[in-house]
């Protein structure tokens, strides 16, 4: 058995709490960077202004770094649909007597399989997309089901890691960071040092940072051209460069940008944006989800001895 | 007894309780020998990318008998037996051989279409296993034979029963030909070699230490200083905590799941690592292994990972798994070639038959 230590929970956040008090008073200048970085401070209310004031140096560092360590998830439907859109009943639908309705496959989910609606996280809203892109993300939409790299529980490339709705956690120190992503335990390598054009290309691709100030910067290239952005069939080339920018706005948020450069499908580069933020609690700790067994029947049913009816 | 008897005696019992930890001893003894690096975090530092490829394994051959260390010769024979097989297998391969045609026996238990392996692509190490610059004979230290101890009695060692459908349902394939997990026991616990891919990525932050198993890109994340869980549930690789011991990162995992049984022990099994840096180059990994209702004796061993000045790279294999679809079509096929001769042959039969039935052959 393991000695008695202060274990994870508890004793964590106490700690924390000590100090967040410790560093108020050396923090001024932790506090003028995380504001430098431009990302405005929520409006402080009277009764909070304290602990405000605390929490806005109370990042931890590695390193000298902001320390991104723990377990992060969005909280929006990005993954559904990196654009603005409304609720919907299902992103593949059929002609119906009246109006669309959803396609034979997915009628049996009901509302399980309809979408969300969501602010969207592309910046000004629409996709860039080359005439021919734009038709083509048309028609994955129209074929989600078959075509979409989730469905079959492929690794799901970056920046749509960062946004599907199981968390990631980071597990970083001075000289290392490593993101662990709950989905189909896809994993990223952050590389501090650069070892040139990664020699093939990869679903996760090759991450490759740097710190700009208190904001890590991730180039990620050599991805190659079988993920998406989301399940509505927008999607990239072989050659595109996602740009990362990851910032704390907090203690627990991260402000998370993605540049995404891609001359072939768009006619110009264009970003999202979106905050993450901090899984707390007793349950917050990254789970398994190796959904390759999970998609046998899907991929591998008709080639069984006795297909089922 | 007199006092000199009895310090004697006390001196064995002391000596035995050492041999017995022999392995461990001389790992502290390695520890004491070099200042291993802290993090940030104050934390004997693990961090970077390591292999544990080797030409020892787990078990030892029954060659080398009680001895855990190989001798010189030992290690020139093993170490030139390999590279010879390297040469051979990286020679090309006539393009016009059939499988039928391949050798029976290509080493590392390799033979006919399995020997399709040429060297490039395998990678299980080059070298005999040196803990603390000792050669050795296995990975397991405890029982002093080096090999498991024997299952107890009404436990059988598991089979190819579980295969016995092989081919019918996605379900009857191994889990690594369905890219759940490596086709050995890379992630573990414990952690052993196999035939490539042998390299582990170390990241530590406060409360977490992941490693990261190239195949299949599985990571194991271990809770330092929690609990193990309670809820019955048995999570892949099994449920991991760990604490820190002086330099030395101790990992105690529980809550294995059946579908990764180690040489069938699941439902009670117990593993204990210790990682120990040991060198710039080095850290030593310790084991113990128990299971009341599978054996009636703990067993230990250990081995040490080097530093690997690659990075691993993405083993995406459910993503370019062609050959599931391929094996269980192949199967199809088979099915429908052996009912297509079934049907064959019961026509034969009815024609054969039939003359004598209704005595019209023809002349």
């Amino acid at each position: 058995m393991p000695p008695a230590t202060g274990g994870m929970t508890g004793g964590k956040f106490l700690n924390k709490k000590i100090k967040i008090l410790a560093l108020a008073s050396m923090a001024g200048s932790m506090a003028a960077s995380s504001i430098g970085i431009g990302h405005a401070q929520p409006a402080a209310t009277a009764p909070h202004t304290v602990l405000h004031k605390a929490s806005a140096g109370a990042i931890d560092r590695v390193g000298g770094h902001p320390n991104f360590s723990g377990v992060w998830s969005v909280m929006n439907t990005a993954n559904w649909n990196i654009e603005p859109h409304l609720a919907a009943a299902a992103l593949e639908l059929r002609p119906g007597p009246v109006v669309p309705v959803p396609a034979k496959a997915i009628v049996a989910l009901g509302a399980v399989g309809s979408v969300p609606a969501g602010m969207g996280v592309v910046e000004g809203g629409k996709i860039p997309y080359r005439p021919e892109a734009l038709a083509k993300k048309q028609d994955n939409q129209k074929h989600y089901l078959e075509r979409d790299p989730e469905v079959k529980c492929n690794l799901p490339g970056v920046p749509r890691a960062n946004y599907m709705s199981m968390p990631f956690q980071i597990v970083q120190s001075s000289k290392t960071m490593l993101i662990s992503y709950e989905y189909d335990g896809a994993v990223r390598d952050i590389l501090f040092n650069d070892p040139g054009p990664a020699p093939i290309d990869s679903w996760m691709g090759q991450s490759v940072a740097r710190w700009e100030g208190d904001t890590l910067v991730v180039t990620v290239t050599a991805q190659n051209d079988s993920t998406w952005f989301d399940r509505a069939g927008n999607f990239h080339s072989g050659d595109m460069t996602v740009v990362e920018h990851w910032s704390l706005v907090n203690e627990n948020t991260l402000r998370y940008e993605a540049e995404i450069t891609d001359p072939a499908t768009f006619t110009r580069p264009w970003k999202m944006s979106m905050l993450m933020y901090r899984r707390l609690g007793d349950d917050a700790r990254l789970q398994q989800f190796k959904c390759v067994e999970f998609v046998e029947e899907l991929m591998y049913g008709d080639l069984r001895k006795e297909p089922l009816k | 007894m007199n006092t000199r008897k009895f310090t004697a005696l006390t001196a064995a019992a002391v000596i035995s309780a050492l041999a017995a930890s022999a392995a461990f001893a001389a790992g502290a003894a390695a520890a004491g020998a070099y200042k291993a690096p802290l993090n940030a975090y104050g934390q004997p530092d693990l961090e970077g990318t390591w292999t544990n490829a080797t030409l020892t394994v787990l078990e030892r051959p029954k060659e080398y008998g009680g001895r855990r260390a190989m001798t010189d010769d030992e290690v020139k024979k093993v170490e030139g037996e390999d590279a010879k097989l390297v040469a051979d297998g990286n020679k090309p391969t006539d393009p016009k051989v059939k499988t039928a045609d391949l050798p029976h026996e290509c080493g590392r238990g390799f033979s006919g279409a399995g020997c399709g392996y040429n060297s490039a692509w395998i990678d299980p190490g080059t070298t005999v296993m040196r803990v603390n610059g000792e050669p050795r004979t296995s990975f397991i230290t405890d029982p002093a034979d080096g090999r498991l101890p024997p299952y107890k009695a009404g436990v059988t060692a598991p089979g190819m029963e579980q295969y016995a459908h092989r081919g019918e349902n996605p379900e009857n394939m191994t889990l690594a030909e369905r890219c759940l997990t490596s086709f050995g026991y890379s992630a573990g616990p414990v952690m052993l070699p196999l035939l490539y891919n042998n390299n582990y990525e170390i990241a530590q932050s406060k409360d977490t230490v992941a490693i990261v198993v190239e195949m299949v890109h599985d990571v194991r994340m271990i809770h330092l200083g929690a609990k193990h869980r309670t809820d019955g549930e048995r999570p892949w690789m099994g449920d991991s905590i760990g604490w820190y011991e002086g330099p030395t990162l101790v990992v105690e995992t529980t809550n294995f799941p059946r579908a990764t049984a180690l040489r069938g022990a699941w439902k009670d099994l117990k593993v204990t690592e210790r990682f120990t840096r040991v060198g710039a180059h080095r850290i030593l990994y310790q084991f113990t292994v128990e299971d009341p209702s599978t054996w009636d004796r703990p067993w230990s061993g250990e081995y040490e990972f080097t530093s690997s000045k690659g990075r691993i790279f993405e083993y995406a294999c459910h993503e370019g798994n062609y050959a599931l679809e391929g094996i269980l079509s192949g199967a199809r096929a088979d099915d429908a070639a052996a009912a297509e001769k079934a049907k064959a042959a019961a026509a034969n039969k009815t024609a054969a038959a039939a003359p004598a039935a209704g005595g019209t052959k023809k002349q």
